[in-house]
């Protein structure tokens, strides 16, 4: 009751100010939407539709407010539409559309939501404070399983919030290790000493608890992350030694279980789970060429009558891999346009870092697209074993580095100095 | 303790959205932002 009646007065605080900028329905709507603090408070039907209402209001936003700006048209937004375009007409096309409308409308969902990113966020503080939103909102769970993964030794098996995309222990380790790095930049970009030591405990804590879920793909996404973080410190002997005391300290109290299961990525073609997923990889590639150009319908690929078609007889399983996942379910042309649209985000970090190198007054842009390349690293790895494709986390970063993008190449446009005599005519 | 914490994360998360409001003026690049999550000002400190 006392959670209820909590939730009922922030939340109506955080809509009051709406009406000061359109731009907070689109932060409230990522807030309730990742942290889900509704799930936890009961007794208000008002609070389980309150993201509903967040989602509502930034459409309207969106669409009303000048608060916005219509994105140009380029490689990614191109990209983008292509991609929704067919994810759409892989539904009307597909070989049973009740089945795949479950996913097809989570996922059209995300994708609206996140072009309402694209579309109202469009400026430095509007960055900072949607990164600030969302890692807060992640931080809940990275803070809560982190420290259940010290209190329990490592004993219990972490997980995420029930009924989301994340609630999978293996998806929650891979959201949080994809969220560690905006923690770090959030840590260099704040002066505050709080809002420091806040994004600096959020990502220790997190890292804790992806060792937490005993998720061997998240072991491999921490891998990745910590190697990308080496190589983007600037004090790297100072950052190999805070990286090797947390995990190092995690580590010496995880039970042999962990190390069991940890070790068996070695010899993964001798465990029982990682061939079933070997044999989800093939019914969904050999369902891929069944219909090449929109694919079998989302997730059509899960259901033993249709990998009874492909001649793959087992009972009802999980793809396992996102790209394959988008590859059976709409089609070779949707899997190169969400692999294109991933790489593009990635090699544009890569530009943004080349354009602010000298710029002291961009720095936070130089910063911030570092650690977006390396996020973009660690979700595209991770979700090799992980159905995670329409995770908003994923889509915001996306977003972020769209307009990162756009707002570099107005600051960094050359200017034209007049000449001495023309600036006397 | 997990209500504390809960608690803690939906303060933080209004306080960051009202922080947002505060500073919602500051658009630009070069204005500073004042409040618990301010941004670095840029122009006074290196690399």
């Amino acid at each position: 009751m006392i959670k209820t009646l909590a939730l009922l007065t922030f939340t109506a605080a955080a809509f009051a100010m709406c009406f000061q900028a359109a731009y907070v329905s689109l932060l409230i709507w990522v807030w309730l939407s990742t942290m889900m603090p509704q799930a936890e408070a009961w007794g208000s039907a008002w609070l389980n539709y309150s993201n509903f209402i967040a989602g509502i209001l930034t459409l309207s936003a969106m669409f009303f407010s000048s608060d916005r700006k219509l994105p140009p048209l380029n490689l990614f937004s191109f990209l983008f539409f292509f991609f929704i375009a067919l994810i759409t007409l892989s539904q009307i096309f597909s070989l049973n559309q009740t089945l795949s409308f479950y996913k097809f409308e989570f996922g059209i969902t995300t994708l609206i939501m996140a072009f309402t990113i694209m579309v109202m966020t469009t400026s430095k503080l509007k960055i900072q404070a949607l990164l600030w939103v969302f890692m807060l909102s992640i931080g809940y769970y990275g803070v809560t399983r982190g420290l259940y993964t010290i209190a329990t030794l490592g004993g219990g098996i972490v997980t995420g919030p029930s009924g989301t995309i994340i609630d999978d222990n293996n998806h929650l380790a891979v959201a949080l290790a994809m969220s560690a790095p905006i923690g770090y930049y959030l840590y260099r970009s704040s002066t505050d000493i709080r809002a420091r030591l806040l994004a600096a405990g959020i990502s220790t804590l997190s890292i804790i608890a992806v060792i937490g879920t005993h998720s061997r793909g998240g072991l491999i996404s921490l891998g990745v992350m910590v190697l990308g973080l080496l190589l983007r410190s600037k004090r790297k002997a100072l950052s190999l030694i805070m990286i090797v005391s947390v995990i190092g300290a995690s580590l010496s109290f995880m039970p042999d279980k962990w190390f069991q299961r940890m070790g068996t990525i070695s010899s993964a073609e001798k465990d029982g789970s990682f061939m079933g997923r070997v044999e989800a990889w093939e019914a969904a590639y050999k369902l891929a060429l069944m219909d090449p150009i929109l694919g079998v319908g989302a997730r059509l690929q899960y259901y033993p009558e249709y990998t009874s078609l492909v001649g793959m007889n087992y009972g009802m399983r999980a793809t396992h891999n996102a790209y394959l996942e988008i590859l059976a379910g709409n089609g070779f042309p949707a899997f190169f346009a969400f692999i294109a649209m991933m790489a593009t985000s990635f090699f544009w970090c890569g530009k943004i870092r080349k354009l602010t190198k000298d710029r002291r007054d961009l720095f936070w842009a130089w910063d911030l697209a570092g650690m977006m390349q390396l996020s973009l690293a660690v979700f595209g790895i991770g979700v090799m074993a992980l159905s995670l494709e329409y995770w908003i986390g994923f889509w915001l970063l996306m977003m972020v580095v769209f307009n990162l993008r756009e707002i570099v190449l107005r600051e960094v446009k050359p200017v034209r100095i007049p000449k001495p005599l023309e600036a006397y005519a | 303790m997990t209500a504390i914490i809960w608690l803690f994360f939906l303060i933080v998360n209004v306080w960051a959205i009202y922080w947002y409001v505060h500073n919602k003026n500051a658009t630009g690049l070069r204005d500073r932002t004042t409040g618990l999550f301010a941004m670095r000002d840029e122009k006074q400190e290196s690399k």
